[in-house]
């Protein structure tokens, strides 16, 4: 299998904008490296403040970074820019934490799943509604949702929702950061279930971001254990949890809860 | 308790807006007598059946050029407001969503133009630019620039940072279309309330500069220049003074109320 | 006993009265953990409102909830202020919310013990200084002087945790006291509440949305859905209800990786959507007709195992 995405010595620091020149600006990500081969499921795994939502961002290209390659399909998209940045867009898509956020509260779902063909001037009128309605199937949903508001939706409604827009144009690479933590249990297992189904029939390649390592374990083939900017181990999800080799990736397992329950 | 108020400021607000807008709507097809016609055998005549509120001092009904300046006062008020508007939001719109250098150009711009009283800029601006509606609308328009401008900006870094921002630029969405589609609808409801503030406060600076003879010029009538032509005969014409003022203080009172009942409905919304 | 809750129900006042909380019935005893386990919208958290009565305006409640055998429902503002933050004290869940962002947080542990106790200026900074070394919190002095924002989400949870055990309080009711903090942080607090509770003898009421993390820490736990009490186990092993083996089933074991996540068909009801009968019936895979017309009382099946289902 290629690869379909490859960081290269990767960095990014944030500095305050003071007036005095700031020692301090600390690298959120500091030098990383890896490769996602087409269609795994790549996990990132890590605390809060490791760096590893920065990464999601950089590969996005939500932000821009220090130095470093990110290599996609064998392209180096770091200079991007104007028309081919948005070619790339439909490419690379990326879903967010916060359900109740992530959908523009003035705009119908309608709306919502229609416009990455409006920006990207995709497809003649009736063959978009045809494939709206097509990926409403697929998330369960029937035709009346098309004229709802975010707001009249549930947190795991709207999680799909966004998961169908990021969807629409059909990217290969698509970001999913901490895509079910803002969710309850049993909405969280929906949307796991949902999103390997998507893969499956999409052939999509994810980048699943998290900080809970039960949910990264069950869905990742690989995964990458972040702190403080590094990349401090890459195994396969099971060779990991078995036999894990650095001591803070022990550490880690050590504190997930649930040994009695099972 | 809260909600009882809250629906007393919509009912009495709207209803007297309403009544206005009503006499305003009228006056385009019908007024009792000329406006402008001077007939001083009945001037300063008190309020009778044919003239329902009274002479001023040429004989012109004082209810007919009462009616024809409400035309003035909306006409006022809709254009200042229009222009502090458009020119506000947009700035605001720019300064909010891109942010760095441009946003601290334009806020010291705003910054400055709000330092300057608001009555001393619109005085400046029109013994530039002479007397009459015109200028008066523009120089009244530019004042409540800032307001907006503020209110648009800070709407802006509210939202700019939210998730479905990010997600519209992760599909491709331009920066044109993340401000106008997705930012703007969100950021709305505090502009329509400070329009409305705004709108009332058109109308009472119009009053000011007419009273002030900068304004509406004669023989066009306005609330302002009405109260200003007044003053002098209160003693032997109060109905003359009266009309004028009451008007005035009835659509900025309706205007406020109505404000504050929107700022009231989008803080229960916003709670939600 | 440190607590029993019998027959509490909370409404909310508006046009329909809204029913969140229905005949909710538990006890926790004198030095015992008792977790809470719910979803979004069960009530687990209305439910420490009730106890600690900071319910809003719009929410009334009935029923009795007896705190060292008296209902404390009937006590007056005065007397409930005194009983809060001194006999019940409470844990939030985001720390960073619950401390004022303008006073160091040295200040605000002592600001407890000046309302609560007569302890001297003095006595007061020593004691405040003894809290924060039961908490393990380290460098004392400076912590003393910093504001919460310059302080980790370790560190401020630990502060709120030492105002909380301030005045040797009876029982402490934690809500989802660790959710914004990190995994290794969170065992951390975990083993800290473990600790006090081993040391103090104190009931210890602990709400989460983590059914591993309440199977870990909690001696009894209790599981609620749209308002109801639905199960209540020393282990989550002996689970039967339903309702508790669907949740189980949708953690992510990453032991079963390759099989799908059991995923519950349908949502949550909201609070208008609840109908009479068991209020999982909907859902429920096995469910039968007279599940969606009769209510199942909570019974005592073996020994302290507490079950509401007509069928299991």
């Amino acid at each position: 299998m290629e690869n379909i995405l490859e960081i290269k010595n990767l960095k990014k620091s944030f500095g305050s904008s003071n007036f005095f020149k700031v020692k301090d600006s600390k690298a959120a990500v500091d030098n990383i490296s890896f490769e996602i081969k087409k269609g795994e499921i790549f996990g990132l795994v890590g605390e809060s403040g490791c760096g590893k939502s920065t990464t999601g961002n950089l590969i996005s290209k939500l932000l821009s970074v220090d130095s470093g390659e990110i290599i996609y399909n064998g392209k180096n998209i770091c200079g991007l820019k104007g028309r081919d940045l948005k070619e790339m867009r439909k490419n690379i898509q990326m879903i967010f934490q916060d359900p109740y956020h992530s959908l523009n509260p003035k705009k119908n779902i309608g709306w919502i799943l229609m416009e990455p063909f409006i920006i990207h001037n995709l497809y003649s009128k009736d063959d978009r509604r045809k494939k709206i309605l097509d990926m409403l199937e697929i998330a369960g949903f029937d035709e009346s949702f098309l004229s709802k508001y975010p707001s009249e939706l549930s947190g795991g409604q709207r999680q799909r929702v966004a998961i169908l827009a990021a969807l629409m144009c059909e990217p290969d690479f698509v970001i999913a950061d901490e895509a079910v933590s803002a969710l309850d249990v049993s909405v969280q297992a929906q949307i796991l279930n949902f999103m390997k189904k998507l893969q499956k029939k999409m052939g999509l390649t994810y980048l699943f971001i998290s900080h809970d390592l039960n949910v990264i374990y069950y869905m990742c083939d690989r995964i990458a254990v972040m702190k403080e900017g590094k990349i401090i181990e890459i195994n396969e999800a099971e060779k990991l949890y078995l036999n894990p080799k650095h001591p803070y990736t022990k550490s880690l397992l050590a504190a997930i809860p649930g040994k009695k329950a099972r | 308790m809260n909600k009882k108020i809250k629906d007393y400021n919509f009912i009495i607000g709207g209803g007297i807006l309403i009544f206005l807008l009503l006499v305003m709507g009228v006056s385009f097809f019908y007024l009792p007598h000329s406006v402008t016609e001077i007939n001083t055998g009945v001037k300063l005549s008190p309020p009778s059946s044919s003239y329902l509120l009274g002479t001023d001092n040429f004989g012109r009904d004082i209810l007919s050029r009462l009616m024809k300046g409400s035309q003035t006062a909306f006409l006022v008020g809709i254009i200042s407001v229009s222009i502090g508007c458009s020119i506000g939001v947009f700035l605001g719109a720019v300064s909010g969503y891109f942010g760095g250098r441009i946003d601290e150009i334009i806020m010291r711009i705003i910054d400055a133009m709000m330092a300057f009283p608001g009555i001393l800029f619109a005085l400046m601006f029109i013994s530039v630019f002479g007397v009459g509606i015109e200028n008066t609308m523009i120089a009244i328009g530019i004042m409540s620039i800032p307001t907006f401008a503020r209110i648009t900006r800070s709407g802006f870094l509210r939202e700019k940072e939210l998730e479905y921002i990010k997600a519209a630029r992760v599909r491709g969405a331009s920066n044109f279309r993340i401000i106008y589609h997705h930012i703007l609808p969100n950021v709305i409801s505090p502009i329509i309330v400070a329009a409305t503030m705004s709108f009332s406060s058109a109308i009472l600076a119009e009053a000011a500069l007419s009273y002030l003879g900068l304004g509406v010029q004669a023989p066009n009538p306005s609330w302002g220049r009405m109260l200003s032509e007044s003053q002098m005969y209160f003693m032997i014409a109060p109905w003359y003074t009266l009309a004028p003022g009451t008007m005035i203080s009835l659509t900025v009172l309706a205007l406020n109320m109505l404000g504050d009942f929107l700022r009231g409905y989008q803080r229960r919304q916003g709670k939600i | 006993m440190t607590i029993e809750i019998k027959n509490l129900n909370v409404y909310f006042n508006e046009k329909t009265k809204l029913q969140a909380v229905n005949n909710l019935s538990f006890n926790v005893k004198k030095g015992e953990i008792m977790g809470l386990v719910g979803e979004s919208g069960c009530g687990k958290s209305l439910t420490s409102l009730s106890i600690m009565r900071l319910l809003g305006k719009n929410a009334s409640l009935t029923g009795e909830i007896n705190f060292l055998g008296e209902n404390i429902l009937n006590l007056s503002k005065k007397e409930m202020g005194s009983l809060r933050g001194k006999e019940i004290s409470m844990i939030f869940q985001e720390p960073l919310t619950a401390l004022n962002p303008l006073h160091r947080v040295g200040k605000q542990i002592s600001e407890i013990l000046k309302i609560h106790t007569s302890l001297s200026k003095k006595e007061i900074k020593v004691k405040t200084l003894d809290l924060m070394q039961e908490v393990n919190l380290k460098d004392l002095e400076n912590t003393y002087k910093k504001f919460p924002h310059e302080l980790s989400g370790g560190q401020r949870q630990r502060i709120i945790i030492a105002m909380a055990i301030a005045c040797e309080p009876k029982l402490i009711i934690a809500d989802e006291p660790t959710t914004a903090l990190d995994v290794s942080t969170q065992a951390q607090i975990i083993d800290l509440l473990k600790e006090i509770n081993n040391k103090k003898h104190n009931s210890l009421l602990f709400i989460s949305h983590d059914l591993d993390l309440v199977g870990d820490l909690c001696h009894r736990i209790a599981i609620m859905y749209a308002g109801h009490i639905i199960e209540v186990i020393e282990d989550l092993k002996d689970a039967k209800h339903p309702y508790t083996k669907c949740l189980l089933d949708a953690i992510p074991n990453p032991l079963h990786k390759g099989n799908e996540l059991y995923s519950i068909p349908g949502r949550v009801p909201t609070l208008a959507e609840r109908e009479s009968g068991c209020p999982f019936a909907g859902r429920c895979p096995i469910a039968k007709e007279r599940c969606h017309k009769i209510l199942p009382e909570l019974l005592e099946r073996e020994d302290r195992h507490l079950l509401r289902c007509l069928y299991v």
